[in-house]
């Protein structure tokens, strides 16, 4: 059964339509990788997830968590839900610690919160905690402020911070986006050996294919507030069913080595979500567009273990040439 | 708020400046040569500045010296008074609204401006002329008074800490929202509160003396800078002293207060780093 179930999601704001249907699960235990260029939904689909969007947006649609339908829930079913089963590290590890608190105080509040530990073990615990997301005595840190941290550092407390409570599934939105190279790398490797060691659900959200690759055993593209394309991780990356799917990859500059790669452009824009064209919302930027594009939109449809929104998917899946023997490492 | 704020001459002096002022007002009157409410029968009425009374005596043959002293003491009670209700009632009314949002922000910052639309100044003398003078009513009216600017400043300030992502943290690690407003809303606004608070103390000052300038305040042989300013400017060609320096103290106060609060936003509003 799945931890997180995402059906027909729709978020509007005002007539402004970000998120149009968007459907996925994640079972327990399980890493799915949320792509898509800038501006087409991941972040409002996580901020939807956790009831975080602001008052005015319109949601339809089901979000349901084990047997909780989490769509339209209170803030007191809410709190009890965020923090110590849904957690969230966000993209600016310099910005989403209070600055005034020292790391310590911030930590153990939310256990103080929802296990009504202690202050003395709660602190314990979190010492622990930085101790598993490596850092380097978690004793001394505890008593620091944010601002004493580097930013890589920063990134790894909030890891711990959503930790902390135990959740079973946790949302991380571009949590590495922010940060150096090589230190993206080190806490994307500090995140995956935690998801494993806890056996935790993990949601990715990144617009870099090369993070994907590495820590996502599943991975979903989205485009213009929809999933166009969903399926498991490698299979994907080496047969493109989407013509958006091929273009991200086909525009992938070839580099050796596992350094990740920041999505390159396609050619044209996204569309902007108060003018979505008719029909499907890549046909303009399409290379294999046909006139039914331009008049009906696409549904997900599942074929086998992928789901893909597309008309040339209509035939078989398609095999995309040159895509299929690169190195996704 | 830090060590290194003060060792900004801007933010030094003044500072340096109210602190003399209030040891002054505090230990002043037990240096004077006589108790505030005296009579000294030797010395001539309206005497000038001299080495027995160093500010003069007024029109009664007091010692100006300690009642400039002890009137301080008042005029710095109530501005510290009404400065405290001021932030209480403004914090927890500009928090509440600016987190709430939505309709409950709505009414609640009409009340505000309904209030900031009110005579006030007319209320207080209508009710000081109803009821007496009564030391209490200067309090609760400058109080009443003063929150209104401190609740819209603390309200625009949470709506902009609403959207920094370490609320957001906040919330998605399933804190109430007592305990978001308590930990973390209410400490990120100390900087904007203790800027309005340092001009808000000034304002309360003022009001009080004007309201004893008028005669509608402290009433005798109590006194504040605003009454002594007031009885000085009635014998102001004889004994200038008399007008001098309760007003000399008054408006150094003020413009001490003015200006630390002047030096403390600029200090604040530097990118924190
Ligand atoms: N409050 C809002 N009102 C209108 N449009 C919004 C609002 N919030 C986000 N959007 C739009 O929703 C789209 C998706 O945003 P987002 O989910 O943040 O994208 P990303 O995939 O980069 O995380 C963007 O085009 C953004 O402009
Ligand atoms: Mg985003």
């Amino acid at each position: 059964m799945s931890l997180l179930t995402v059906d027909a999601l729709r978020v509007r704001h005002r007539a402004v339509t970000v998120l149009d249907g968007v459907s996925f699960a994640i079972a327990a235990g399980e890493s799915l990788g949320l792509v898509g260029e800038s501006g087409s939904g991941k972040s409002q689909t996580a901020l939807a997830v956790l009831g975080l969007l602001p008052a005015t947006a319109t949601v339809e649609g089901s979000i349901r968590f084990r047997d909780e339908e989490l769509r339209g829930a209170g803030r007191a079913q809410l709190d009890r839900v965020r923090g110590s089963r849904i957690a969230m590290v966000f993209q600016d590890p310099m910005s989403s610690l209070n600055p005034y608190l020292r790391i310590g105080v911030q930590m153990a509040e939310v256990l103080q919160q929802h296990r009504g530990s202690s202050r003395a073990a709660a602190l314990h615990d979190a010492a622990r905690l930085l101790d598993a997301v490596r850092i380097s005595d978690p004793r001394r840190r505890l008593t620091q402020y944010p601002h004493e941290l580097s930013g890589g550092m920063r990134q790894r407390v909030l890891i711990a911070m959503a930790l902390l409570a135990q959740p079973e599934l946790l949302i991380a939105d571009e949590p590495t986006t922010a940060l150096d190279v090589t230190v993206q790398a080190e806490v994307l490797a500090v995140l995956d050996d935690l998801r494993r060691d806890l056996g935790l659900a993990l949601l990715l959200i990144t617009h870099d294919l090369g993070v994907v690759s590495g820590n996502c055993e599943r991975m979903a593209v989205m485009y213009a507030g929809r999933i166009v394309e969903a399926g498991n991780t490698a299979d994907v990356l080496t047969r493109p069913a989407h013509p958006y799917t091929a273009a991200l990859l086909a525009t992938r500059p070839v580099l050796e080595g596992p350094r990740p790669i920041r999505l390159p452009s396609i050619a044209g824009q996204p569309p902007d979500p108060a003018r979505r064209p008719q029909g499907c919302a890549f046909s303009p930027r399409c290379q294999q567009v046909m006139p039914i594009c331009q008049t009906h939109a696409p549904v997900l449809r599942q074929q086998r273990d992928r789901s893909c929104a597309c008309h040339v998917g209509d035939e078989p899946l398609l095999p995309t040439d040159g895509a299929a023997d690169r190195n996704f490492a | 708020m830090k060590p290194a704020l003060l060792r900004q001459p801007a933010i030094a002096v003044p500072a340096a400046i109210l602190l003399l002022i209030v040891l002054l007002a505090v230990f002043g009157p037990w240096l004077a040569p006589q108790p505030f409410d005296a009579i000294d029968f030797d010395a001539e009425w309206g005497a000038a500045p001299s080495a027995a009374h160093p500010f003069g005596t007024d029109d009664l043959g007091r010692d100006l010296f300690a009642r400039v002293c002890v009137g301080g003491r008042l005029s710095l009670a109530v501005g510290l008074v009404s400065t405290l209700v001021s932030l209480a009632i403004g914090i927890t009314w500009g928090a509440v609204a600016g987190w709430f949002g939505g309709r409950v922000d709505a009414v609640m910052m009409r009340v505000v401006d309904i209030l900031y639309a009110l005579p006030f100044m007319f209320f207080v003398i209508l009710l000081m002329v109803l009821f007496g003078r009564h030391e209490l009513l200067i309090f609760v009216a400058i109080g009443a008074v003063s929150w209104l600017d401190m609740a819209r400043i603390v309200r625009g300030q949470t709506l902009a800490l609403r959207r920094q992502p370490f609320i957001d943290a906040a919330v998605v690690s399933g804190l109430g929202n007592a305990a978001i407003l308590v930990r973390h809303v209410i400490p990120n606004l100390l900087g904007v509160v203790i800027v309005c608070a340092t001009l808000t103390v000034p304002q309360a000052i003022l009001v009080e003396s004007f309201l004893s300038f008028l005669g509608l305040g402290i009433q005798e042989p109590a006194t504040s800078w605003g009454a002594l300013v007031n009885d000085g400017a009635r014998a102001m060609e004889a004994t200038p002293w008399g007008l001098i320096f309760p007003a000399g103290f008054l408006v150094l106060t003020l413009l001490a207060f003015n200006w630390l609060g002047d030096a403390l936003r600029a200090a604040l509003d530097a990118p924190r780093r």
